[in-house]
């Protein structure tokens, strides 16, 4: 396998890939041949300062944006080379997402939220395991609110219980906690790490926040465009050592 | 501040187009109808000047009875120092029968021997040489082929025949009714006998002054009723003399500058209201950093004024394109090709440029408004999505007012009569659309939830997506849909009433006219042979037939009125009018029936005896009954009717007119079989023409139809300018849901799921808008019928649903059309440029 940070199967990863922004003298390398795998049923941080490119590399990851050259897997899908409607197709069957903030759908309820990917793709929920989730992020009570009437960590964990209602291969998130008070950051976190632990999931977070990194498995660490160094089950000081490494 | 205004400007130069578009056509409407009112004007001047080309002098009676202007005194005239030519014009009345034989009504006048005194040119062949030959103007040719023999009927009905020689066109005809042929003068004499000229038209020798020459004229012919004017000022007589007809026209497109610069408005202000609320963070900076109220809303009107401007000198060229196509329409709805005049006058320019900046400003002012109104720290606080504009309590209050005072109007304007009921048809017409508009933003969130749940089954997810994104702002999906209301609230209003209209006159003249066949004159003033009802009563399969006749009766002390007289019998075999009060079987001598309107005006009342005809020999008439009868060609019963045998008495001078026949066929007829006899026993009268029922309803009904083609195309650019608005809200809400489409695509929805949602959208709203519109229209059209119907001239309240249908129909397909454009731009955005916004 490319990466060396792979204690099972790979849920997803990149080989040698380059993605540049812009062209000429403007021309920005944000990913210069990375090449990194995220192992299933893990919690796995992508952290490193503004502009190192962590963004970038999710978006790759997750079918959102495309790649220059190298590949890009999820499960056994080679990425790049796919037309618009497979993406769409993978996004929706395969892949799901919290992002920092706009995560829900206003006009809709919190249930529709969730159930909002399942319907895209035409497919019946599971309803033991939308149970499962909903319970879990303790959401019994909110699902007939529209995201108005619900507080930032409760839409947060609406776009959680979406992300996770599909049984998606890989999870990602894009600085979830960014837009989050520290209680309700925490809470989010914790059941990432619970739906990995308990559910078997398999989640990707971006983050630059090393307390929140300090809840994953596994931590990547991107500088330049390039992976900067691997830390397993991170803590708070070990990030901020790493990240000090890095003269940031 | 300016600075800021600018650039706004360019940095939103797609935002402000479809705005910008919409009072563009709003303009284009007001500088087309401009336009043509004074295309009318130039249209007659320049024909008047044709019709006055060369002539330096002209030479009329002043009134009737003066010296003749004949032979003997175009001699004198000729004789006269400083006339190089001087020749007699006449134009009288004349039938040309064209290439299939029916006479069409023209006029013919004489050839000038003179070349520079002709008002028109020889388009082919050659100018008549004898008295036997005929040139005749292209279009009325048509048909006819040069050598060929036509034939032309005098006011008398005599037949004249002539060879073909020439074809003639003048350079413009805008409607003063210049003669279609040319005769020599000789020729002319024979269609009307004995008459002088009309007109004698003198050009001078060079060198010589008009004032010098007309001086010497009238010298030499002056007086006894005989005046010599310049051509300058017969010109200008002319043109005085010329109404023009087409200022009811001017009216008519007036009206729908108006309707299209509300529904422009609309349209605008909507726009405006949501750039002013996607801005309202960067005003709220602007505001934060130092700028005052005034300076922020003050900024927003400068720059709803610069689209105005531009927009309205835009639409002031596309103003001249829609007076062109309009000349045209009406052109070809007349039947012959129109010059198109496109003046633009001072008067045009400033008018739309200011009607178009001021609507727009006027338009912005409002939201500008509440822009000023937004505290500076909240609008940086609060997120964008999460402030949607709900419709509050006073709408509902101001909705429920309205709505009560319309259906008041209404209750009230079916008891009381006509006149006061239509007025207040109209003030419950307005207080009704007041009403929707102003519930809209109430219903929009119903509506859009049954039509969501209604079309899931067929679109899918798209049609859930678009009842949502339609539903989340009502007030705006309300506004958006109003102006497609209002237009098609008046297209459906008139089209139903034109039906209704329609079906009436056709029931009416079913029910008052028992007859099948009706024979009229094509010359209004020439009668009818006088044997010509036993001619045709003697055709096998006809029961009867009935002369009647129009003529103006003098009612003695009542005064003189329209009136016809009747073969008495004709009543209730022939003739069914509705009976108000009195009796009408049979009309005997020395019976009247009168008109609902004659008894209403003069309180003649059935019983009454009324001394008619000449004061020296009165003629006793006792009114018998009232009616109430339908106006057709050839069976109007005017104000009042006699028995036929009464008619030497009443009008001695006997000139009566419109004199027609009725004909009823045996029972068991078949018409169809019976109108070649007719037509065969016709053929002695060349006046005489038979129409059918059906034809008699076709000549009813043309008029109408005529104006609802016409409304149709002026409508649908009302329909344009409210798709211009949907469009634009589209693309303005697809702008602020940019992150939203990222994430629904992002979610798992296709390009085209997310294209499609905003089509449905679209859809949505313009069902919403054209279904209010075509309630609004069919609810007052049936309001109007009830009202404006008549005992003998109802208006039947149908349902015109083929042509509604096609309303309805062109709405539903506009809408995906108008969404193209956002659409294209929903599913093209990028999803990591997308979420990465704001």
């Amino acid at each position: 396998m490319l990466g060396n940070t792979v204690d099972g199967p790979a849920a997803a990863g990149v080989a040698d890939v380059v993605k540049t922004y812009g062209n000429g003298d403007t021309a920005v390398r944000a990913l210069d041949h990375v090449s990194v795998d995220f192992a299933a049923r893990r919690f796995t941080a992508i952290m490193g300062p503004s502009g190192s490119g962590k963004s970038t590399l999710m978006h790759c990851l997750a079918g959102l944006d495309t790649v220059d050259d190298g590949k890009v897997l999820i499960g056994q899908t080679d990425l790049t080379g796919l037309s618009d409607a497979a993406l769409t197709r993978l996004r929706r069957d395969r892949v799901g997402f919290v992002f920092q903030s706009f995560n829900l759908l206003p006009t809709m309820t919190a249930q529709d939220n969730i159930l909002l990917g399942l319907r895209l793709a035409g497919r019946r929920p599971d309803l033991a395991w939308f149970d499962t989730v909903v319970d879990a992020l303790g959401l019994r009570t909110r699902l007939r609110h529209t995201p108005g009437e619900l507080s930032g960590g409760q839409q947060q964990r609406v776009a959680c219980a979406r992300a996770l209602v599909g049984r998606p291969q890989v999870v990602f998130a894009d600085e979830p906690t960014g837009n989050l008070d520290s209680r309700a950051g925490a809470e989010v976190l914790d059941f990432l790490r619970t739906s990995v632990r308990e559910l078997d999931q398999t989640v990707v977070m971006v983050t630059h926040d090393p307390v929140a990194a300090s809840y994953t498995d596994h931590g990547v660490l991107l500088a330049d465009g390039r992976v900067a160094a691997h830390l397993t089950r991170p803590t708070a000081d070990t990030v901020l050592a790493a990240l000090t490494n890095l003269g940031v | 501040m300016l600075r800021t205004v600018l650039a706004g400007l360019r940095a939103r130069p797609l935002r402000l187009l479809l705005s910008a578009v919409a009072v563009a056509l709003g303009v284009a409407f007001v500088a087309g109808s401009l336009v043509l009112s004074d295309a009318v004007h130039a249209g007659l001047r320049d024909a008047v000047a044709v019709q006055t080309r060369g002539v330096d002098a002209s030479i009329s009676q002043t009134r009737r009875g003066g010296a003749a202007l004949d032979d003997e005194l175009l001699a004198t005239v000729r004789g006269v120092h400083g006339v190089a030519a001087a020749e007699g014009r006449s134009t009288v009345g004349a039938l040309l029968r064209d290439a299939s034989g029916r006479p069409r009504e023209t006029s013919a006048t004489t050839l000038p021997a003179d070349q520079g005194l002709r008002p028109f040119d020889l388009a082919d062949g050659r100018l008549p040489g004898t008295a036997g030959e005929i040139a005749i103007e292209r279009d009325t040719a048509e048909g006819h082929a040069l050598g060929q023999l036509v034939t032309v009927l005098d006011q008398d009905g005599r037949q004249h025949t002539f060879t073909l020689v020439g074809t003639v066109t003048r350079p413009t005809d805008a409607g003063i009714g210049a003669a279609a042929l040319v005769l020599l003068p000789e020729a002319l004499r024979q269609l009307a006998r004995g008459q002088g000229f009309d007109e004698i038209v003198v050009r001078a020798t060079p060198g010589v002054g008009r004032p010098r020459l007309v001086a010497d004229l009238t010298g030499a012919v002056g007086g006894r009723g005989v005046e010599v004017v310049t051509g300058q000022e017969a010109a200008a007589r002319l043109l005085d003399n010329t109404a023009p007809d087409s200022s009811g026209l001017t009216g008519f497109f007036t009206a729908f500058a108006v309707l299209a610069m509300i529904v422009a408005a609309m349209v605008i202000i909507n726009s405006f209201t949501i750039l002013v609320a996607q801005r309202a963070r960067e005003l709220a900076l602007l505001r934060c950093v130092g700028a005052g109220k005034r300076q922020v809303f003050a900024s927003v009107l400068a720059e709803a004024a610069a689209v105005g401007a531009v927009a309205s000198v835009v639409g002031l060229c596309g103003g001249r394109g829609v007076a062109a196509a309009l000349q045209s329409i009406v052109g070809a709805l007349g039947g012959h090709h129109a010059t198109v005049y496109l003046p633009v006058t001072a008067r045009t320019v400033v008018a739309s440029l200011a009607i178009g900046v001021l609507v727009t400003a006027l338009a912005a002012a409002l939201p500008a408004r509440a822009a000023t109104r937004v505290a500076p720290v909240d609008a940086l606080r609060t997120p964008l999505e999460g402030r949607s504009a709900r419709a509050g309590r006073p709408r509902t209050i101001a909705g429920l007012a309205l709505l009560a005072v319309g259906v008041g109007a209404a209750v009230f304007a079916l008891r009381v009569e006509a006149q006061a009921g239509a007025a207040l048809s109209v003030a419950a017409m307005v207080a009704l659309l007041g009403a929707v508009l102003a519930t809209g933003p109430l219903l929009v969130g119903s509506v859009m939830r049954a039509l969501g749940a209604i079309c899931a089954p067929m679109l899918g997810r798209s049609a859930r997506l678009a009842a949502l994104n339609a539903g989340r702002n009502p007030k705006r999906t309300a506004a958006s849909a109003a102006a497609l209301t209002i237009g098609l609230a008046v297209v459906s209003l008139v089209t139903t009433m034109a039906a209704g209209v329609e079906a009436g006159q056709s029931r009416s003249l079913d029910q008052q006219l028992a007859a099948q066949f009706t024979v009229t004159s094509l010359l209004d003033s020439q009668p009818l042979p006088p044997t010509l009802p036993a001619t045709l009563a003697a055709v096998p399969g006809v029961a009867a037939a009935a002369p009647r006749v129009s003529f103006s009766g003098d009612l003695g002390a009542l005064g003189g009125w329209g009136m016809t007289a009747v073969r008495g019998d004709a009543f209730g075999g022939l003739l069914r009018p509705v009976v108000l009060s009195g009796h009408l079987d049979r009309l005997g001598p020395g019976e009247l029936a009168v008109s609902q309107e004659l008894a209403r005006q003069t309180g003649v009342a059935v019983g009454d005896t009324v001394q008619a005809g000449p004061r020296g020999n009165p003629v006793p008439l006792r009114a018998v009954a009232v009616y109430d009868s339908v106006q057709a060609p050839g069976v109007d019963l005017r104000l009042a009717v006699v028995d036929l045998g009464q008619l030497p008495a009443l009008d001695p001078t006997g000139f009566s007119y419109d004199g027609s026949i009725l004909v009823r066929l045996a029972e068991g007829a078949d018409p169809n079989q019976v109108r070649p006899a007719l037509e065969r026993a016709l053929a002695a009268a060349p006046l005489a023409t038979l129409n059918s029922v059906a034809d008699l309803k076709d000549r009813m009904s043309a008029p109408l139809r005529g104006t609802l083609n016409l409304m149709w195309a002026l409508a649908a650019l009302a329909v344009l300018i409210a798709f211009a608005g949907i469009a634009n809200t589209l693309s303005l809400s697809v702008l602020e849901r940019t992150r939203e489409s990222a994430l629904l695509r992002a979610l798992g929805l296709t390009r085209g799921g997310l294209g499609g949602a905003i089509a449905v959208e679209s859809v949505f709203v313009a069902l919403f808008g054209a279904a209010c519109g075509l309630l609004l229209g069919v609810g007052s059209a049936w309001l109007l019928a009830r009202v404006a119907s008549t005992g003998a001239q109802p208006v039947l309240f149908t349902l015109p649903l083929g042509r509604l249908g096609v309303l309805l129909g062109a709405a539903v397909l506009a809408a995906p059309l108008a969404a193209l454009i956002p659409a294209r731009r929903a599913a093209r955005g990028s999803l990591v440029a997308g979420m990465a916004e704001r």
